[in-house]
């Protein structure tokens, strides 16, 4: 089935682009039961929809045999969308897609796929730089039910050297976080998550120093992420990350899951995978994943 | 990151999740009118129409921009969508289209033959006729400088303007082979693809025995060839041993090779281009 091609003009009047692979399995066959969930693909960095060997069409062409209409889209700035990225080198441009540059176009996507694509829920599914994207706007939509990321990056840009130095260059205990007085419920939830991360960084607690390995994890590690898995694990959506044991961060991921990772979010490791999933069989493995993953959504696991 | 209170993802605007470090440039209002289809005349090919603007005084005429191949083709299309914009607000209807099994055509890309390739040109090409083009000119980068100046003789009326062309497709596909090796190295040895595109045997004969474009030949054609290189001096050269005219345009920074540095636009490439379509 040709997919569909469709574009909006989003809140700051730039047209959006994307496509929609609809479902192709038959109404009634097993693989199209209970199917109201989409899926939105999210690439990395600023090359678009079509961007690492088309990983996200072929993706969409796997999970819309599966029943999952699926969506690939250009935030403005990207690819066939209107607007410019601002010129820069890679580790500038990812930490424009760092910062959430992003997010407010995946928002509108999403409240565009809810009403035109028959769709009542919603998996995000980032790879790199898009799985910040991916987390940072699940944690901010209802119709989210799940966040797949795919080597997301979660070392700042720039801050890696702070992860790898010497222990005796750690800078020094940074100041407590004053809690903004407020007894909402979002900010009683909120500040229920941040308590284990400032614990283990010894942070808001008078006479604890913190450990020189939890400062410059501190430092490094991007806490907006951080802070994304855990509003979203709070509210009950399910996130997995999968990293390539041949990614050049998987040994920052394996310390940021050691330190930062909340209970429930599942990790997985593929072996003789890269970043870029350039193999047949990393490729295989991956969707595999992904297979594993969207057979868990909707299910009363959570 | 480090310091401050953790923002608030709830609460986008407050907590600035939406806000760049690097502001990007302020959009101007849209003004661009564009048909996005699926090209059914055949495998199905994505293409894109960008009207020339009604301001502009366009007089009918067209320019098909044929992509580079895979990841360069990746790499650099935001470079050609805004070409193509900036084309339409000159005055000049821009269609641009994606091989089948690459871009957002459909299809694999192991299924992708030269001669398909060269089909989706010709029928974007076809697409403009439908449409009523007063004349059709074309646009290459890399792949596409190779199948506008094979397309040239045939279409007399055609001005061509290729960026840094191929004009050796035997040396590309022993070139990206080469890099693939390295590829699989790293990866462990696996037969792939080309830069984890799934690549058929039959485009890697096809490239091996394609002939080289012999720019000598194409002296004929020079009043309606435009040749615009910036990454080295090699295609300049044997412009001018062919007695072609060819430019070094300065201050590109992008790059099909890599993603080091990445611009969505290049203005003085883009005057150049602009120009030689329109035979100014």
């Amino acid at each position: 089935m040709t997919p569909r091609l469709f574009k909006f003009t989003n809140v700051r009047g730039l047209t959006v682009k994307g496509i929609l692979y609809p479902a192709t399995t038959k109404p009634g066959s097993p693989a199209a039961a209970g199917h109201d969930t989409g899926v939105v693909y999210l690439p990395g960095i600023v090359l678009g929809a079509t961007a690492t060997h088309r990983l996200g069409i072929d993706l969409a062409h796997q999970l819309a045999r599966d029943g999952y209409p699926v969506c690939l889209f250009d935030p403005a700035g990207i690819g066939e969308s209107e607007g410019d990225y601002p010129a820069g080198t890679h580790q500038e441009l990812a930490s424009w897609i760092e910062a959430g540059s992003c997010v407010g176009d995946t928002l509108q996507t999403i409240d565009y796929l809810l009403e035109h694509a028959g769709v009542r829920q919603l998996v995000l599914i980032g790879h790199c730089g898009g799985a910040l994207t991916a987390m940072y706007a699940a944690a901010r939509h209802a119709a989210v039910v799940g966040v797949l990321l795919i080597c997301p990056p979660t070392v700042c840009q720039g801050e890696k050297e702070a992860l790898d130095g010497p222990a005796e260059a750690a800078p020094p205990p940074p100041a407590p976080v004053a809690e903004p007085p407020s007894s909402s419920w979002l900010d009683r939830a909120i500040r229920g998550v941040r308590r284990p991360i400032d614990a283990m960084l010894g942070r808001g607690h008078a006479g604890e120093a913190p450990s020189r390995r939890a400062t410059a994890a501190e430092k490094a590690f991007n806490r907006r992420l951080i802070e994304a898995v855990q509003i979203a694990r709070a509210d009950g959506k399910r996130v997995e990350i999968v990293v390539g044991d041949r990614d050049p961060d998987v040994d920052a991921f394996r310390t940021f899951q050691r330190i930062y990772l909340p209970e429930g979010v599942g990790t997985r490791v593929l072996d003789g995978t890269s970043h870029g999933f350039v193999t047949a069989t990393s490729v295989a493995l991956l969707f595999s994943e992904v297979g594993e993953f969207m057979a868990t959504i909707g299910s009363a696991l959570f | 990151m480090a310091g401050g209170g953790l923002p608030n993802l709830r609460d986008g605007a407050s907590a600035g999740v939406d806000q760049a470090p690097v502001p990007a440039p302020a959009p101007p209002a849209s003004t661009h009118v564009e048909d996005e289809l699926f090209l059914d005349d055949g495998p199905p090919i994505f293409v894109t129409r960008h009207h020339a603007a009604s301001d502009a005084g366009g007089d009918g005429t067209f320019a098909v921009l044929a992509p580079p191949l895979f990841e360069e083709q990746a790499r650099t299309r935001k470079v050609l969508v805004n070409l193509a914009r900036d084309l339409a607000d000159a005055g000049i209807d821009a269609v641009r289209f994606d091989y089948p099994g690459t871009g957002l055509s459909e299809g694999a890309s192991d299924e992708l033959t030269l001669a398909a390739a060269a089909a989706a040109f010709d029928r974007a090409i076809g697409y403009c006729q439908r449409l009523g083009a007063a004349r059709i000119h074309l646009f290459g980068f890399r792949l596409g400088g190779y199948l506008a100046l094979s397309a040239l003789p045939r279409l007399p009326a055609a001005r061509a303007v290729v960026w840094e062309p191929i004009l050796d497709l035997a040396g590309y596909r022993d070139e990206l082979v080469r890099l693939e090796r390295a590829t699989q190295r790293l990866a462990d040895g696996e037969p792939v693809g080309i830069d984890g595109n799934p690549v058929g045997a039959a485009l890697l004969a096809e490239l091996a025995t394609a002939p080289a474009i012999d720019l000598a030949q194409l002296a004929p054609l020079r009043d309606r060839i435009t040749l615009l290189c910036w990454d080295g001096r090699a295609i300049q050269d044997a412009a001018i041993r062919a007695g072609l005219a060819a430019t070094v345009v300065p201050d590109v920074r992008f790059s099909w090779r890599h993603i080091r540095v990445l611009e969505p636009r290049s203005p003085a490439l883009f005057r150049a281009t602009i120009q030689a379509v329109k035979g100014a």
